[in-house]
Parts: structure tokens; C-alpha cells; sequence
């Protein structure tokens, strides 16, 4: 019997989370080769690991598609929002300190659309999945582009009066709740297209 | 309107094995075929899903060993490979070089 190292039960565990819990069996049974393989076995494991990229894909890419997609428009929405709320705060002499609270609901809408795209999935994940692309899209695009540090942009807001911390967690609490409400609705609605059973 | 299309080399060639064999593992398939395990496991997911093979969990025949997921290609699976194949014996083994 030729037990998993550690690096192979790693990348075997993180094989499982990709795949998800409808490809157990597959997972187990790519698992069970491992235990006839005497070399090359890392390959294996990182072919496991390629195996439930794929197929997860394969299954759900337009979903997946709009975690790059809903996050990203979400965040480009700020540059508007912001040069709109800014003229107007200057015309009507409004403090700009207001423009926190006029960014911070932005992401709510774009955490409800994912929350509504997989219904079936845990609106905690979908929360969390959608905040750090959220933060990590712009601050990666800001790199290659202008060659800004990488770093969370939630904070920025701080310069308009709100903390950091109380940025960075009302922003995630937003996409949290948001996708709360889009899997609750999303549930909703597909419930209500189930068919009626059989009296 | 759906298009049926066309199996992949690797499909082929997986389809082929099984043919030719009764179960196989997963192990055997990759060896026979050439192909590496993050290929052949979507290839071997995708028949599964559409009825082209069978699975089931064989036992070990020693002690202590876990049991291996072995596959067997079905009837709609050798109709689909007569048809990929084509009726052209010459044209049956281009692909498979």
C-alpha cells in the first residue's frame, strides 16, 4: 500500500473543493489509483487536481463567468458614481464626506445577480467569492496598468470619512446580505417552477 | 435544434480501449491510451453522464487496499464508436496513430 504524502493529500483536498461534492465518487475513485502508482504519483494528484478544474467548468462556466463579470462592473461603476456625486456635492455645496455612504451600497446590487445566478450554492461563499474578487480585481487591474501596489481599495474610502475597517467590513457584509437575498430569491423562483406533484 | 458532435481523438481512443476489454481502471486506461488522469477523468465523467460506460467499485483482492472505480464501455457506447469509426475500415485507424 503506498500512502499519500502530505503535499499529495494537499492538492488531492484542494482537487475536492473544486469539484465539488457531486464528483465525490470521482474524487475517491482518482484517489484510489494513487494507492497502484509507485511513481510519478505528484502527477497524478496535479492531473486530479486539472480533472476537477475542468469539469467544473465544463458544468458551470456561465455562472463562474459572472464572478469575473458582476464584481468587475460592480467596481467600475464606483468611477461614475463617484464623478457624479462629486459634481453634484460641489454644486449644491453638500459635504464630500457623503460619498462613502453613496459607494459603499454599490456592491448590493451585483451580490444579489450572484446570489440570484446559483441559488443552489451557500450564500456565505458566494458573499465571500464576490467581495475578495471585488477587492482583488481592481487592485490587480490598477498593477498591471498603472503599477499601483496590490492591496484592498475599500479602504480608499477612508479619505471620504469612513475608516478602513468599517469600510472593508460593511463592504463585505453588503455582498454578504446581497447574495443572501439573491440565493433567497433565487430559490424562490425556482421552486415556484417546479412542477406540481401528483395528487 | 441540438448537434451531435463529433467525439475527440481522446474519447476515441478511451471508447476503443473499452471496447476491446472488459473493466478497466482507471490506471489501465491512462497507461493504454496515453493519456494523463486530468484528461481521461472529464473524458471518463462525460461517457459516464451519457450512458456510454459503466462504473462500479471492484473490491481489492488484497487486505487493506482501497477499492478501485473500474469502467466498462456500454451498448450505446459501441454504437457511438461504429458510427465515430465510420464505415470505411481504412478510415477507422486514422486518429489512433
Amino acid at each position: 500500500m503506498n500512502r499519500a504524502s502530505l503535499t499529495e493529500q494537499v492538492v488531492i483536498r484542494l482537487a475536492r473543493f473544486v469539484a465539488g461534492p457531486e464528483r465525490r465518487a470521482w474524487l475517491d475513485a482518482m484517489e484510489a489509483e494513487l494507492d497502484h502508482l509507485t511513481s510519478r504519483r505528484l502527477d497524478w494528484v496535479l492531473g486530479s487536481l486539472v480533472a476537477a478544474v475542468k469539469d467544473r467548468w465544463a458544468r458551470e462556466w456561465p455562472t463562474l463567468a459572472l464572478f469575473a463579470v458582476i464584481p468587475a462592473s460592480t467596481a467600475a461603476a464606483v468611477v461614475p458614481v463617484t464623478a457624479i456625486a462629486q459634481s453634484t456635492f460641489s454644486a449644491t455645496g453638500i459635504s464630500p464626506h457623503l460619498l462613502g455612504p453613496v459607494l459603499l451600497p454599490l456592491p448590493f446590487l451585483g451580490a444579489v445577480l450572484l446570489g440570484l445566478a446559483r441559488p443552489w450554492r451557500r450564500p456565505v461563499i458566494t458573499g465571500l467569492l464576490g467581495f475578495a474578487l471585488y477587492q482583488a480585481g481592481p487592485s490587480a487591474f490598477m498593477h498591471f496598468a498603472w503599477g499601483s501596489s496590490f492591496g484592498l481599495w475599500a479602504p480608499n474610502l477612508a479619505q471620504y470619512g469612513v475608516h478602513p475597517a468599517i469600510s472593508v467590513a460593511a463592504t463585505f457584509t453588503l455582498w454578504s446580505l446581497g447574495a443572501a437575498l439573491g440565493v433567497r430569491v433565487g430559490n424562490q423562483r425556482r421552486d415556484s417552477r417546479s412542477p406540481e406533484p401528483l395528487p | 435544434m441540438t448537434r451531435a458532435r463529433k467525439p475527440s481523438r481522446q474519447t476515441l481512443a478511451i471508447l476503443t480501449e473499452l471496447a476491446d476489454a472488459d473493466w478497466l481502471y482507471g490506471l489501465e486506461l491512462a497507461e493504454r491510451t496515453g493519456l494523463k488522469s486530468g484528461s481521461l477523468y472529464p473524458i471518463l465523467i462525460r461517457l459516464d453522464e451519457r450512458g456510454l460506460l459503466e462504473s462500479r467499485w471492484i473490491e481489492p483482492s488484497s487486505p487493506g487496499r482501497p477499492p478501485r472505480h473500474a469502467y466498462r464501455i456500454m451498448p450505446a457506447g459501441r454504437k457511438a464508436l461504429a458510427e465515430a469509426q465510420g464505415p470505411d475500415p481504412a478510415r477507422r485507424l486514422e486518429g489512433f496513430a
